[in-house]
């Protein structure tokens, strides 16, 4: 990532999740951002977003990082079940489920790491509701 | 309270996803952390952002 966006992305980040992110970058201009986010209903998760060197041209990619084990309405593990469109979830990296979050066609180089994290926040919303309801989680966001 | 402010924003999604225009605009309060839904009849949280156009713009 170019220095001066990354600094916009700190500035972003800096902003709205002070104190609850941590972002580095490697030697290649790879970078890592952790965020602690919150769930009105008390849900912590921490969500991982990696960027490669091209970044913003190319799109970030959302890993759930904590807690590790998610089960869906019926008991099953979610990733179990990853890759899995009606739950919007990607083919799985290790142990950490892959999130969705913009569509190809809607992603665009202004759009910031702390968006991805809003998208991502907006899932575990939907992921909240799908525990209570059993409705998939493309009910709440769309297929 | 906080749970049903989740479910609230459940309904919500569950709502805009059928087709029934929305009633809230959904914010993030960077204060605490969350989203936030807040009728469309008034004013946005100073310290609030809308993030209703991230919400609509697809999940892939």
């Amino acid at each position: 990532m170019e220095a001066a966006r990354l600094k916009i992305e700190k500035t972003v980040l800096e902003k709205t999740f002070a104190g609850a992110f941590r972002l580095s970058e490697d030697a290649s201009g790879a970078t890592k951002l952790e965020v602690d986010v919150t769930v009105p209903g008390g849900g912590r998760y921490t969500l991982l977003l990696t960027t490669a060197p091209d970044y913003p041209s190319s799109m970030p990619e959302a890993f759930l990082i904590k807690p590790l084990v998610l089960r869906d309405f019926h008991g099953q593990e979610l990733l179990a079940i990853s890759p899995s469109h009606k739950m919007h979830l990607l083919k799985p990296e290790g142990r950490f489920l892959h999130l969705c979050h913009y569509k190809p066609e809607n992603w665009h180089p202004n759009v910031t790491l702390y968006k991805v994290v809003i998208k991502c926040l907006i899932w575990l919303v939907a992921y909240e509701n799908h525990l209570q309801s059993g409705l998939p989680i493309t009910d709440y966001l769309g297929k | 309270m906080k749970e049903l402010q989740a479910a609230v924003i459940g309904s919500e999604l569950l709502q805009r996803e059928r087709g029934i225009a929305p009633r809230h605009r959904l914010e993030f309060d960077p204060q605490s952390g969350e989203l936030r839904l807040r009728p469309r009849d008034e004013a946005p949280r100073a310290h609030a952002t809308p993030v209703d156009q991230i919400a609509s713009d697809g999940f892939a």
